[in-house]
């Protein structure tokens, strides 16, 4: 039984759940550095192939299966998985919130977006991109929101600390600009050029 | 003050994001913003909705009426010490509520990017594998089956939302 098909055909099996590498390695009775070698070897062997369309992504700590990026708009129209099904803007917002303060209630999201958030939260927790986390020793005991695995997998990264930041320097110019009480007029306008430009592209 | 602003409220993600609008946009100090014109534009397109949102009218009512507090107190002259403290406060804290709004606005569209590349990859679902030997674990209790209905009729539910397209009359 070669070692390497046994990777794949566990990949294979466990799809989009995918396998930790301590798991793989207790299937295939290697060790975890043999294992991660045959994952880099199977990828490498994809990535030369250009008659296949898998490669491997290593996604909130799981070796995934998957097909090719460049296979994403064949298979657009056929796969209508909660992964590759974008997210109204207000969802948005809301799960970054999350995702950044976590744990918190739903009063402290709404208080930070001005607008009430309970749809939203109910919509997101349907797709498993938030849970309950608990809840709070206050009057009412309001239940606590954090991400879930899922969420990790929905971005592509492994850990939360990948999370991107705000870059504060470009951030703080902004600031000055919108409620500073210097007349910043060149930045203003650079600033109003660069957002009107987002906006375009967007 | 007299030109005219034009804004559809529904291209907002409610009051906070309205207010960063009109304070990049219009290059206004935020407490110049003529609500007035601003509630009435929301009145009417309420008015045009044929139905009352009043959850969300209610969202950019109380903006609306911190900023007429904070309007008003800083007409009026110095009754007590403190007055004007209070009143810088109170400005203050709505100025820091629309600045980490403005951060976390920007955080969900780097989100967003990030789950466009995650996007590309496509999986199949997990096989299920039933062999002679398979044990029921009985894990699972009558709350389990329960959750798993109610979120396959959310899913559905966000499915037929997603798909309703509305058709306004301007």
């Amino acid at each position: 039984m070669n070692k390497t098909a046994t990777c794949e055909l566990l990949l294979f099996v466990s799809g989009e759940a995918g396998l930790t590498l301590s798991e793989l390695a207790t299937l295939t009775e290697l060790s975890k550095q043999a294992c991660q070698q045959q994952i880099e070897h199977l990828q490498e062997k994809y990535q030369k192939d250009g008659e296949s369309a898998l490669t491997i992504i290593e996604t909130a700590g799981k070796y995934r299966l998957s097909s090719k990026e460049e296979f994403a708009d064949i298979l657009k129209n056929y796969a209508k998985t909660p992964l590759n099904q974008s997210l109204s803007k207000s969802a948005l917002e809301v799960l970054s919130i999350i995702a950044y303060k976590q744990p918190l209630t739903r009063l402290e999201v709404d208080m930070l977006r001005g607008v009430n958030s309970s749809g939203v939260l109910s919509t997101l927790r349907a797709y498993d991109l938030i849970e309950k986390q608990g809840e709070l020793e206050a009057p009412g005991r309001p239940s606590l929101y954090g991400t879930t695995e899922f969420f990790l997998d929905y971005i592509g990264i492994n850990d939360l600390s990948e999370l991107p930041e705000v870059d504060e320097t470009e951030f703080l110019a902004e600031k000055q600009v919108l409620f500073g009480e210097e007349n910043t007029e060149n930045l203003a306008n650079e600033e109003l050029s660069k957002e009107e430009e987002e906006r375009e592209n967007q | 003050m007299t030109e005219e602003i034009k804004i559809r409220i529904n291209d907002f993600e409610g009051p906070l994001d309205l207010l960063l609008h009109l304070v990049s946009q219009y290059q206004m100090d935020i407490f110049q913003v003529p609500l007035v014109e601003v509630i009435e534009q929301y009145l009417d397109y309420l008015h045009k909705m044929k139905k009352l949102e009043l959850e969300l009218a209610g969202d950019y009512m109380v903006i609306a009426s911190q900023l007429m507090l904070i309007k008003s107190r800083r007409l009026l002259p110095s009754v007590a010490e403190n007055f004007e403290e209070d009143t810088e406060q109170l400005e203050y804290e709505l100025l820091a509520q629309i600045d980490e709004y403005r951060k976390y606005k920007r955080l969900s569209q780097d989100l967003a990017d990030l789950h466009d590349v995650r996007s590309q990859f496509y999986s199949k679902a997990k096989t299920e594998i039933i062999t002679e030997e398979t044990q029921l674990m009985k894990d699972k209790t009558t709350i389990d089956l329960f959750l798993a209905f109610s979120k396959v009729l959310e899913l559905q539910r966000q499915k037929i939302e997603d798909e309703n397209t509305t058709i306004e009359t301007e």
